[in-house]
C-alpha cells in the first residue's frame, strides 16, 4: 500500500479582476486589386454560379478568379460609372446598379445597359433582390423602390405609403414580399396580382432607430436589422414582434455599413469602430475587432462570405480576406504578448488555462467581450518550475504536471492542490504529459507510463490514488514515453522516444515496427478521431494511421479467418504532407484532425481523405510549438498553442464547399468563341482548340491544380497549373476534354467536367463531296469520249467528202466534153501559131498537175486557187476568145491571207461556162472581188436556151466541204442580169481552221 | 370600372382643373396636344391621331392629368375600321376617354428652361381598366411654355383588348403611343 500524504498549498491569485476588451482575432489579409487605378473602394460583393467573386467598386465592376482581377468598365465620359449594388439573380443573370441611377446587366459575357422604356432611375441604386416571384427590385437612395415584373417597370414610392423615399437596403422573404430599410424604418413591400402593398415599421412598432441601414435573414426567419445609430435588433416577422438584444440597448458604436450572419454570430461593419462580433447564441458576447493585431480599419463598407467560408471585408481603404471564425488568434493579453507557451487546455467552461515561465494562468472570456486572467503561483515551486502538461478529468479537477516536480491536482473552485510526488508512490517526476478515461489517468514519463487509478472519492480533491508503472520491466520497450491514449475500445497506445509504438490490450502488448512498415522510431503524439482510427505523429518520418478496420486473411488450408498484423498508413510528403516533423496531432469531434509542425498546421477531413494546410495565406507563419500543445474545447474548437501565440481553428462550421469548384470560362476554336453549354460540331478548318478553365478555391488559389484528359488522343492524366489547355490541330474525331482539379496532388474523389465535340471531316473527305467527285469524273470522262467519237466522225466525213469532191473534179476535168473542147481548141491553135500551141499544152498540163498537188489537201491559199483559175481561164480563153471574160480583183495580201478549199473557185467558174451561152456580142464576164471578207463570183446572166443536164453536185459538194471545215455554206444571189455567189473563206491566222 | 377610382379620378381632374381655372401661375394647360398610335403587324399597319389631347400640370405639386376622347382618332385604314376601334376594342360609348393621371418622380426647375427627360408615374385608363405605369418623357421648358413628347408603348392584354382570331394578323399586341403637347400657363 502506498500511502498518501496529505499536501495542501493555497493557490495564490494574484492577478486578476483587470477587464480588457481582448479577445481571439480572425487573421485578415489585404488584397491588391488594381495597381494601376488609385483609391479602389469595394462598395458592393456577390458570387456568381460559376463561383466567381465580383466587386462593385466606385471605378467600375471587377471580377476576382482568386489570382487576378478583370476589370469591365462602364464608362460615362470616360470616367468609371461607381457601382453601388451588385446581384446574381437566380437565371444566373448580375444585375449592376450604380450611384448615377443606372443599371446594367451583364449575361453571356456581354454587359448591357438596362434599356426599359420606362427609363431607368436618377438615384443611387443602393440594392437589388429578386422575390419568390421572380420580380427583380431596385432600391434607391432617393426615389424609393423600383420593380421589374420582366414587362414593366414600377415604382414605389410615398404616394404608395412609403415613409421614406431614401432606402438602403432590401431583404426578400418566402412570401413574395420585400422589406427594406429606409431613413423612416422598415417598410414590407409587395406586388401581388398587380396590387401594391406597403406596411411600416417604426420606432412606434419596438424600432430602436428609424434609420434602417441594413437587414438580413437567420436561418429561423428572423429578420435582423442595423440601424443608424441604435445597433442591431430582431424582428419577428410572423408576430411583429420587435427585440432589442440588451448589449445593443447602450451601443456607442457608430452607423452599421455591414452585416454578416454566421452560424452563432453577426459580424457587424461599423462606420467608425471597425467590425464587431457579436455573438447571439451562447455567450451572447460581443467583440471588437477594431484596434487589434492589424485589423485597424475603422469604416467597414461591406462583409461577405463566399461558398468556402471565406469572409470578405471590405474596408474604405483595403480589400480583406479572411478565413474568418474559421482561425483565430490569440496573440496579447493585457497588451502583453504571449511568450513561452508550455501546455495548454480548455477546459469544460471553456476556460483557458496554459502554462508559461511564470506559472499556470487561466483566462476568463466574459459576455460583453472582455476577459479576466488569473495567475496561480505555487509558493512552494520555485520560479524556474516548469509545468509540461494540463489535464482535466471527468470530476472537474485540474491536473499539472512538471517538469522534475511531480503532479498537482487542483480544485478550480477554491484553489486549493494536492501534490502527489514520491511519498505517493510515484517516483517518476517528471511528467511529460497526463491523459485519461474516467477515472483512469496515465502519464507519460521519462520513466516509463505511470496508470493513477482514482478512489471511489474522486469527487474530493484529496482522493485516494493508485498508482502503478508500465515500463521496460513488465513490457514496454523503453522508459522514455511521449504520450499515452487509451483509446474508446479500451486499448492503450504508447508512443515510445526510439522504440516506435507500442499497444496493450487485453491480449497484453504489441510492439509496432518494422514488420509493421513502420520506419519511425520516435513518435510525439498520438490521437483517436471520431471513427475510432488513430493518428500516430512521429518525430521525423511523418504520420501513421491505424483505421482500425479489421484486417483479414484468409486461410484456404484451415477455411478459417485470422486477424492479420495491424494495418498502418503512412502520410509523408509524397503524399501530402508539408512536414514530416510533426509535434502534436489532435482529432476534433466531426472529422477532423489537426497536425501541428513548425511552420504551420494541417487539417486532414476524413470525409474528403485530403488535408487542407494553413499556413501564410491564412495567418500561420510561426508555429513552433513545444509537444503536444495542442487540445480540444468542449464547443469543438481546437486551440494550438504555438510559442508566443494561440491558434483556435473552429472545424466545425457550416457546410462549405471543401473543393475547388471547377468550370469553363471559354472555349474557342480557331480564336473564335463557341458555346460550350452544348454538343458542337467543329469545322476540320477550325481545329486549332483552346480551352480556358478555372477552378475557383479562394481559400488557397495556389494550391489548385488540374489534370486533363482529351478522350481520343491521351491515354493518361496529364498534369497541369495552367488555366488553359491549347490543341493546336486535332484530326477529324470524336473528343471529350476530361478535366478535374483538385487543391492537393491527389485527384480522387476530385470534381471533375468535361466536353464533348466533334471535329468535322474536311469537305474533300466528307463522303457527298465524294460521291460528287466520282460523277463528274465519270461525267467528264464520257464527255470527252463523246466529243472525241464526233471529231472522228467529222473527219472521216470530210475524208469522204474530199474523196467524192475529187472524184467530182477529175471526173469534170477528164469529162470527155472538156478534153474534146480542149483538143479541138488545140488543133485549130496549132495550125495558126504552132508557139502558141505548145504555151496551150503547157497551160493543160499545168492545169491537170495542179489538180493532181492540190486535191489532197482541205484548202489552199486563195493565190494558190487563182493560178488554178488563170490556168484554166487561160485554157477556156483560147477556145471562147472574146466572148468569156474575167476580171480578178483580189491584192496580193488577200490572196495569201485567205484560204479556200482546193478547186472551189475553178468548181464555181467551170459552172458560170457550162450554164451560160458565150457570144462576142454579149461575152460572159466573171468578177471575182472581195466585199469586206466574203468571196464574190459575180456574172451577168444569159442563160442558155438549151440547157445542158446538170447533176447539182457541183455547189452541193463545195457547200458541204466549207461545213465540215466549219465555214457558213455559199450564199448564191440571182438577180434579173446578174448571178452571185458568196463564200466565206478562212482566215490564215484562225488555227483552228487550218487543218 | 371600379366606382371608387372614378370618383377619385374625377376628384383629382376636378381639383386640377379647378387650381387651373384659378389664375395660379403654377398651372400649365395643353393649349396643342396630339395623340397618335400605331399598330404595326405583319399584314398591315394601322394607325390613327387625335388631336383633342387636353389636359394640366400643377408645377407645385408635379401632379398631372391628361385625357383624351377615344372617338376622336381619324386617320384609320378604313371607315369600318374606325368604327371597330370605337365599338369592338375601345367601347367608347361606355369608356369616352383615355386617361393618364398622377405626378412626375424627379424634382424640376420649371424657371430653368431647358430639355429634361422625366419620368411620370401614374395611373393610366384605357378601355376603362386603370393599369400604373411609368412613362418617360422629354419636356422642354420654355417661358411659361412647356412642350411634352412621348413615346411608350401599351400592350392590349394589360388593357382587357381582346383582338378576334381572324385579324390576329392585322393588329399588333403592341401599340405605341406618341403623345406631343404643348403646355401654357394661363397668364399670357
Amino acid at each position: 500500500m502506498k500511502k498518501y500524504c496529505r499536501y495542501c498549498f493555497i493557490l495564490l491569485p494574484i492577478l486578476l479582476l483587470q477587464q480588457i476588451t481582448v479577445a481571439q482575432i480572425p487573421f485578415v489579409r489585404t488584397i491588391e486589386i488594381d495597381k494601376t487605378i488609385q483609391d479602389i473602394k469595394v462598395q458592393t460583393i456577390i458570387q456568381d454560379k460559376e463561383k466567381l467573386m465580383w466587386l462593385g467598386t466606385n471605378k467600375g465592376v471587377y471580377q476576382y478568379d482568386g489570382s487576378s482581377f478583370k476589370h469591365l468598365s462602364i464608362k460615362n465620359k470616360n470616367e468609371d460609372l461607381s457601382v453601388t449594388s451588385l446581384f446574381c439573380d437566380s437565371k444566373g443573370i448580375i444585375w449592376i446598379g450604380f450611384k448615377e441611377g443606372a443599371i446594367f446587366f451583364y449575361q453571356n459575357d456581354s454587359m448591357q445597359s438596362f434599356d426599359i422604356e420606362e427609363g431607368q432611375p436618377k438615384e443611387a441604386i443602393t440594392e437589388i433582390v429578386e422575390d419568390t416571384l421572380g420580380n427583380i427590385w431596385f432600391s434607391t437612395y432617393g426615389e424609393g423602390l423600383y420593380l421589374w415584373n420582366k414587362e414593366h417597370f414600377y415604382n414605389f414610392n410615398k404616394d404608395d405609403g412609403l415613409n421614406d423615399e431614401s432606402v438602403y437596403c432590401l431583404a426578400s422573404d418566402n412570401k413574395g414580399r420585400v422589406w427594406c430599410g429606409t431613413d423612416g424604418g422598415i417598410a414590407v413591400c409587395s406586388f401581388i396580382n398587380n396590387k401594391k402593398k406597403v406596411v411600416n415599421y417604426t420606432t412606434q412598432n419596438g424600432l430602436s432607430d428609424n434609420i434602417i441601414k441594413k437587414l438580413i435573414w437567420d436561418k429561423k426567419g428572423f429578420l435582423w436589422f442595423g440601424t443608424d445609430n441604435s445597433g442591431i435588433g430582431k424582428l419577428y416577422p410572423d408576430s411583429d414582434k420587435i427585440e432589442i438584444p440588451e448589449i445593443f440597448k447602450s451601443w456607442k458604436n457608430g452607423s452599421i455599413e455591414s452585416m454578416l450572419l454566421m452560424e452563432n454570430e453577426i459580424w457587424i461593419g461599423t462606420n467608425e469602430n471597425g467590425l464587431i462580433d457579436y455573438e447571439f447564441s451562447g455567450n451572447k458576447r460581443i467583440r471588437k475587432f477594431f484596434g487589434n493585431n492589424g485589423f485597424n480599419y475603422p469604416y467597414v463598407q461591406c462583409l461577405f462570405r463566399d461558398d468556402e467560408g471565406n469572409i470578405w471585408i471590405a474596408s474604405k481603404e483595403h480589400f480583406n480576406q479572411s478565413p474568418g471564425e474559421r482561425i483565430e488568434f490569440l496573440k496579447k493579453i493585457n497588451g502583453i504578448p504571449f511568450k513561452n507557451i508550455n501546455a495548454v487546455l480548455v477546459d469544460q467552461k471553456k476556460d483557458l488555462w496554459y502554462s508559461d515561465e511564470n506559472g499556470l494562468h487561466k483566462i476568463t472570456f466574459l459576455a460583453d467581450g472582455t476577459t479576466i486572467t488569473k495567475l496561480y503561483v505555487i509558493p512552494e515551486l520555485k520560479s524556474t518550475f516548469k509545468i509540461l502538461s494540463i489535464y482535466q478529468d471527468v470530476f472537474g479537477f485540474i491536473w499539472i504536471g512538471t517538469f522534475d516536480k511531480g503532479i498537482f491536482r487542483i480544485d478550480n473552485k477554491t484553489g486549493n492542490s494536492i501534490h502527489i510526488d514520491d511519498k505517493k508512490g510515484l517516483t517518476t517526476q517528471s511528467i511529460l504529459s497526463i491523459t485519461g478515461r474516467q477515472s483512469t489517468l496515465w502519464l507519460a514519463s521519462l520513466g516509463g507510463a505511470i496508470k493513477i487509478k482514482l478512489g471511489d472519492d474522486a469527487l474530493n480533491l484529496n482522493c485516494k490514488t493508485q498508482v502503478e508503472y508500465i515500463n521496460s520491466t513488465n513490457g514496454l520497450n523503453n522508459n522514455f514515453i511521449y504520450q499515452i491514449l487509451q483509446d474508446r475500445k479500451g486499448r492503450v497506445w504508447f508512443a515510445q522516444d526510439g522504440k516506435g509504438i507500442n499497444m496493450l490490450d487485453k491480449n497484453g502488448f504489441h510492439q509496432f515496427n518494422e514488420d509493421d512498415d513502420i520506419k519511425a522510431k520516435t513518435f510525439f503524439s498520438i490521437t483517436e478521431d471520431i471513427n475510432g482510427g488513430i493518428w500516430f505523429a512521429s518525430a521525423d518520418k511523418g504520420l501513421y494511421r491505424y483505421k482500425n478496420e479489421q484486417d483479414f486473411n484468409y486461410n484456404f488450408l484451415t477455411g478459417q479467418q485470422r486477424v492479420k498484423n495491424y494495418k498502418f498508413y503512412h502520410y509523408d510528403l509524397s503524399n501530402g504532407l508539408h512536414s514530416t516533423h510533426i509535434t502534436s496531432v489532435c482529432a476534433d469531434n466531426v472529422g477532423n484532425i489537426a497536425i501541428v509542425y513548425d511552420k504551420g498546421v494541417g487539417l486532414f477531413n476524413l470525409d474528403l481523405e485530403t488535408f487542407t494546410w494553413l499556413e501564410e495565406t491564412d495567418g500561420i507563419d510561426n508555429v513552433d510549438a513545444e509537444l503536444n500543445t495542442s487540445c480540444l474545447a468542449p464547443n469543438g474548437v481546437i486551440w494550438i498553442a504555438a510559442r508566443n501565440h494561440f491558434i483556435a481553428i473552429n472545424t466545425s462550421l457550416g457546410k462549405f464547399r471543401k473543393a475547388p469548384f471547377l468550370s469553363f470560362s471559354k472555349i474557342t476554336a480557331m480564336l473564335d468563341p463557341i458555346d460550350f453549354s452544348s454538343y458542337q460540331k467543329i469545322q476540320a478548318n477550325k481545329n486549332h482548340l483552346t480551352f480556358s478553365f478555372q477552378g475557383i478555391w479562394f481559400s488557397n488559389p495556389a494550391d489548385v491544380n488540374y489534370q486533363y484528359k482529351m478522350e481520343g488522343l491521351n491515354r493518361d492524366w496529364i498534369n497541369t497549373r495552367d488555366k488553359s489547355i491549347v490543341f493546336p490541330s486535332l484530326n477529324p474525331d470524336r473528343y471529350t476534354l476530361r478535366l478535374r482539379c483538385s487543391r492537393t496532388s491527389d485527384f480522387t474523389n476530385s470534381p471533375e467536367i468535361n466536353y464533348s465535340f466533334v471535329i468535322l471531316n474536311p469537305m474533300y473527305l466528307q463522303w457527298w463531296f465524294i460521291i460528287l467527285i466520282i460523277f463528274l469524273l465519270i461525267s467528264a470522262t464520257w464527255l470527252f469520249l463523246k466529243i472525241r467519237d464526233n471529231r472522228i466522225n467529222i473527219v472521216q466525213r470530210l475524208e469522204k467528202e474530199k474523196l467524192a469532191s475529187q472524184f467530182e473534179t477529175l471526173k469534170n476535168q477528164v469529162n470527155p466534153h472538156f478534153l474534146f473542147n480542149s483538143f479541138n481548141t488545140l488543133a485549130n491553135i496549132i495550125d495558126e501559131d504552132k508557139t502558141k500551141a505548145v504555151e496551150y499544152i503547157e497551160k493543160l498540163t499545168d492545169f491537170f498537175r495542179q489538180i493532181l498537188i492540190y486535191r489532197e489537201k482541205d484548202l489552199i491559199n486563195l493565190g494558190e486557187e487563182l493560178q488554178i483559175i488563170n490556168d484554166y481561164v487561160y485554157l477556156q480563153q483560147q477556145r471562147f476568145e472574146s466572148a468569156f471574160k474575167i476580171n480578178i480583183n483580189i491584192s496580193e495580201f488577200q490572196s495569201q491571207h485567205f484560204l479556200i478549199p482546193p478547186l472551189a473557185l475553178q468548181l464555181l467558174v467551170e459552172n458560170v461556162i457550162k450554164h451560160n451561152s458565150l457570144t462576142t456580142i454579149s461575152p460572159l464576164i466573171i468578177d471575182l472581188y472581195f466585199e469586206k471578207d466574203l468571196l464574190i463570183i459575180k456574172n451577168n446572166l444569159q442563160p442558155k436556151l438549151n440547157k445542158e443536164p446538170s447533176t447539182g453536185t457541183g455547189l452541193k459538194n463545195i457547200t458541204q466541204r466549207m461545213e465540215m471545215l466549219g465555214l457558213p455554206p455559199l450564199q448564191i444571189e440571182k438577180t434579173k442580169n446578174y448571178f452571185i455567189v458568196k463564200l466565206k473563206l478562212a482566215e490564215k491566222n484562225d488555227k483552228n481552221r487550218n487543218h | 370600372m371600379n366606382i371608387n377610382a372614378v370618383k377619385i379620378l374625377v376628384l383629382i381632374i376636378g381639383s386640377i382643373l379647378l387650381v387651373a381655372f384659378s389664375n395660379t401661375n403654377s398651372i400649365y394647360k395643353i393649349t396643342e396636344g396630339e395623340v397618335a398610335f400605331s399598330s404595326d403587324a405583319i399584314f398591315e399597319i394601322i394607325s390613327a391621331t387625335s388631336v383633342k389631347l387636353t389636359g394640366a400640370l400643377d408645377t407645385s405639386t408635379n401632379k398631372f392629368a391628361f385625357f383624351v376622347p377615344n372617338n376622336s382618332f381619324e386617320g384609320f385604314n378604313s371607315l369600318l375600321q374606325k368604327d371597330h376601334f370605337n365599338e369592338s376594342y375601345l367601347e367608347s360609348e361606355k369608356n369616352p376617354r383615355s386617361i393618364f393621371t398622377g405626378k412626375i418622380i424627379e424634382k424640376i426647375h420649371y424657371n430653368l428652361p431647358g430639355v429634361y427627360t422625366i419620368r411620370a408615374k401614374g395611373i393610366l385608363n384605357i378601355h376603362g381598366i386603370e393599369q400604373e405605369r411609368i412613362i418617360k418623357c422629354e419636356l422642354t421648358i420654355e417661358k411659361e411654355k412647356i412642350k411634352v413628347v412621348s413615346n411608350f408603348s401599351i400592350f392590349l392584354v394589360d388593357y382587357d383588348i381582346t383582338i378576334p382570331r381572324i385579324v390576329f394578323d392585322k393588329i399588333s399586341p403592341k401599340i405605341k403611343i406618341t403623345v406631343t403637347a404643348t403646355m401654357k400657363t394661363k397668364i399670357e
